[in-house]
């Protein structure tokens, strides 16, 4: 039953909880259990900011089952504003209008289905920052 | 190393087997192995496989696959880590004869995609890279291999047409090869024009997935030279890991684990790397194996690209790369494609003089854990 | 209806998805002649009234500097929830990062089922039993192919905080009046896709009788009339009937402008009359006083008055519904018929 698993991991999906070194204030997302890589300091959990800028992405054409009614869509490198990096599906933007360096925004959105009468799992996908 | 050696190879054609089940594939590759052997007793087995129990073909496969050879007794394990399974199965066999526990080990690997939906095996693969990252996001390993090669383009300023002539030379090389899955060459223009799987990359910078077997038969030096048994030397390996999740990774671009394994690899063998005849490259995408070249030592960062196009490592020169086709043209059998590699370089020694050098490298997901061999010819004859 | 105590809106937060679609498309593929709006809006492929749920509540939580752990309840207002059984709520609680000891219910009374959930916060909240309460209003709602309801039937939300007076609002409530009646002008069976409707029937018996009914008592209850008021907002399933019904109760077209979006955006059905709202206190001022009525199918209708402080100026939402309006794309017809599930597959 992966619904259970994905249950397990919704806070951090749908809020960007991340983890925090309080040595060396590097971040991680998503979440570390153990310790800080850089300097094996403790982490604690912290919510990250919702801006950051593109560093890199993709136009995925070849889909897992999950994903195979929403090609093509595009997966993107981000840091936020606190130096972070993630990969997150974007949303809202064409493959056309997709640029490296420009501003995206947080928001929830549905990832996948497990069909029409399955569980629906929500998680944080990234737009064009909008205001 | 103390003298380990591989007295057997075996391996199919990487394609499409529809009427072999995961089995009787790995015991068809292994046969073949074990009769170049002279069937020798076997103490232990050692089966890598990366998906046979995700896709739900065969779980617990190595007590299968020894049953169907006969082995009564000795060892049967499983090894299930992503694109280093039969990396970690020839590793463990090499162990077991330092041991000194067994005389004879059979490691190998086997995958088999063709019975599962290309998109469930897609799935299968990204849950094994990582479940977290690459399920919520919605990244297939081609995706993540397309988000490093645009990094790679803006970072080094590098055309993707320069990515893509490893593809390319893949492709020239692999015409040789009786076991690849494609024996042709495929032109630059046609490789930038095909289809793409995650944009940049086209069809030609992604490994085919394919079903495969591919064993070697393990002992020690001493006793190939009491058999008569011509060889292939293991002179040194090394094994590192990388960050994962691969998001918290500092650069990217940085292949570390590979370029660790590949430094104590070279280090337990005594070789520096210019004495290297050949390399073969787990290049999984054209990306990876730019990425793992500089890693290894072969090129500078940022310039793996620029070599290859160049011709560096074209098959006439000092130190050729992929020289059977790598994994493009090879096909990748996901947990048997180390074992592959391995038989390749076996049999580059069979034809080419034993003197030798060459360094074979693979990994699970990106860099995130990496083996390198270093390996020479040999034999009585 | 009064509260006991005075209660308004401490924030408040709107949002509509970025693909519109033309009704002379739609009109093109099936063949009509005249259309009741110029475009409506649609969600993307990702989205559904919990996704804009989400944002409205952000939007609203950011801008007025809630303070998350004192708010009491979430009640969404929807007639197209992700899930027939499973509130939408929870999720809300979850991903907005609020905290658990809260009331959370999903609200269904066809359009006006977000207005609803503003009367229930206000009684919660002016009672002392909770601080804080968020009222949403949204949907995703379809219409059949081909069907009437398919050129207007689009996607959007609101949400509003209610507070005490006392803890600070850009708004006072100052009182609202509910009117209902079994009027089976529109309605959708247990399992079914789409609505059903009785055409013309949707004008006269139930739309513009409970709006006006609904008015009028208020009106009466507590002396206001139309010159009271600089700003209206009324139920828009198109454009004619909230222009028709503002002028039959006395409003005057500038009056309800700010707030008529639907000829852009569609019938956002429980996001209507909130996003309106949004819109409407995205452009107010001090001492503004609003009046708001909603209709929803089945029928009834909630009309309230809303009197605007100083605290406008800086709770204004971030972004304004304006940053949203400015992104909108059109889109062709097979486009909206992928995202919005019309194929089946
Ligand atoms: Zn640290």
């Amino acid at each position: 039953m992966p619904e259970i698993t994905e249950w397990r991991d919704r806070i951090w999906r749908y809020r960007l909880i991340g983890s925090r070194c309080g040595g060396c204030g590097s971040t991680y997302y998503p979440p570390r259990n153990s310790r800080c890589l850089k300097c094996g300091g403790d982490l604690e959990e912290v919510e990250l900011p919702r801006r950051g800028k593109l560093l890199s992405y993709t136009v995925v054409y070849q889909a897992p089952t999950l994903y195979k009614y929403s090609t093509p869509y595009i997966v993107g490198y981000i840091e936020l504003l606190d130096g972070t990096r993630l990969f997150a599906m974007l949303t809202d933007v064409e493959p056309d209008e997709v640029r490296v360096g420009m501003e995206l925004e947080a928001t929830l959105r549905k990832l996948y289905t497990y069909g029409e009468s399955g569980h629906i799992v929500y998680g944080v996908k990234f737009r064009p920052a909008v205001g | 190393m103390e003298g380990i050696v591989a007295v057997g190879y075996g391996l199919v054609r990487v394609g499409e087997y529809w009427a072999k089940d995961i089995v009787s594939l790995a015991a068809d590759a292994a046969s073949m192995a074990l009769d170049m052997a002279k069937q020798p007793s076997v103490d232990a087995l050692y089966v890598g496989s990366a998906l046979s129990g995700a896709l739900g073909i065969q779980g617990n496969l190595a007590i299968h696959v020894a049953d169907e050879l006969g082995f009564a007794d000795g060892l049967a394990v499983n090894i299930s880590a992503g694109g280093a399974s039969s990396g970690l199965a020839v590793l463990s066999g090499i162990d077991r004869l330092l041991s000194g526990s067994a005389e004879y080990v059979l490691v190998g690997g086997v995958e088999k995609v063709s019975d599962n939906l290309p998109s469930d095996v897609l799935e299968a693969i990204l849950i094994d890279i990582d479940r977290r990252v690459l399920k919520y996001s919605g990244l297939t390993d081609a995706g993540l291999a397309a988000i490093m090669a645009r990094l790679y383009m803006e970072e080094y300023g590098v055309s993707k047409e320069k990515i893509t002539s490893l593809s390319v030379l893949d492709h020239e090389n692999g015409v040789n090869n009786p076991y690849a899955m494609f024996r042709r060459a495929v032109s630059l223009d046609m490789a930038m024009s095909a289809p793409l799987v995650a944009d940049p990359l086209t069809i030609f910078d992604v490994a085919p997935y394919g079903d495969g077997a591919a064993f070697l038969v393990l002992t020690t030096k001493e006793k190939a030279l009491e058999e008569g048994l011509d060889y292939m030397e293991f002179l040194g390996y090394g094994v590192a890991r990388n960050r994962v999740p691969i998001s918290h990774r500092s650069n990217l671009l940085s292949f570390d684990a590979s370029a660790e394994a590949a430094s104590v690899a070279l280090s337990r063998a005594n070789i520096s790397i210019d004495s290297l005849r050949f390399v073969e490259l787990f290049d999984n995408f054209s990306i990876t194996g730019v990425l793992a070249l500089e890693a290894l030592g072969l090129s500078g960062s940022g310039s793996g690209a620029d070599d290859v196009w160049s011709g560096k490592f074209n098959l006439d020169r000092q130190v050729s790369v992929d020289i059977m086709g790598g994994l493009k043209a090879r096909g990748h059998p996901i947990g048997a494609t180390g074992a592959y590699q391995l038989c390749e370089a076996f049999m580059r020694f069979e034809e080419a003089p034993r003197r030798e050098y060459g360094l074979v490298h693979m990994m699970s997901g990106f860099d995130d854990q990496a083996i390198v061999f270093v390996v020479g010819g040999g034999g009585s004859a | 209806m009064k509260t006991s105590n005075k209660v308004g809106i401490y924030g408040y937060g709107a949002y509509i998805p970025r693909y519109i679609i033309e009704n002379s498309v739609i009109a093109q593929v099936w063949g009509k002649l005249s259309t009741p709006i110029k475009s409506k809006t649609f969600p993307s492929y990702d989205e559904d009234s919990l996704t804009i749920a989400y944002e409205a509540c952000r939007i609203a939580i950011e801008s007025s500097g809630a303070p998350r752990d004192r708010i009491g309840a979430v009640y969404v207002g929807s007639e197209s929830k992700p899930y027939a059984v499973k509130p939408s709520g929870t999720v809300l609680v979850d991903a907005l990062g609020l905290s658990r000891n809260t009331l959370s219910a999903d609200f269904e009374f066809a359009c006006k089922a977000g207005t609803e959930a503003i009367q229930a916060i206000a009684g919660l909240v002016s009672s002392g039993m909770i601080d804080f309460g968020i009222a949403v209003g949204t949907d995703t709602s379809q219409g059949r192919p081909g069907d009437e309801l398919e050129y207007t039937a689009a996607a959007g939300g609101a949400a509003l905080i209610i507070s005490r007076a006392d803890d600070g609002v850009l708004a006072v409530i100052e009182a609202s009046n509910s009117y209902v009646s079994d009027t089976p002008d529109f309605w959708r069976r247990s399992g079914e896709k789409y609505p059903r409707h009785l055409f013309r029937f949707t004008g006269e018996p139930a739309y513009f009788h409970h709006i006006i009914s609904s008015v009028r008592r208020f009106f009466e209850e507590y002396g206001y009339s139309p010159k009271d008021f600089d700003y209206a907002i009324f139920h828009q399933p198109n454009t004619k009937f909230p222009q028709r019904v503002a002028k039959m109760l006395g409003f005057s077209m500038e009056q309800i402008k700010p707030g008529l979006l639907s000829p852009i955006i569609g019938n956002t059905y429980s996001g209507a009359t909130l996003v309106g709202l949004a819109a409407t206190l995205d452009v107010a001022k001090e001492g503004d006083r609003i009046l708001l009525a909603s209709f929803g199918s089945g029928a009834g209708s909630d009309t309230f008055s809303f009197l605007v402080t100083d605290l406008i100026e800086e709770r204004r939402a971030k972004p304004p519904l304006k940053a949203f309006l400015d992104r909108l794309v059109t889109k062709d017809y097979s486009t909206y018929v992928r995202y919005r599930g019309k194929l089946m597959l």
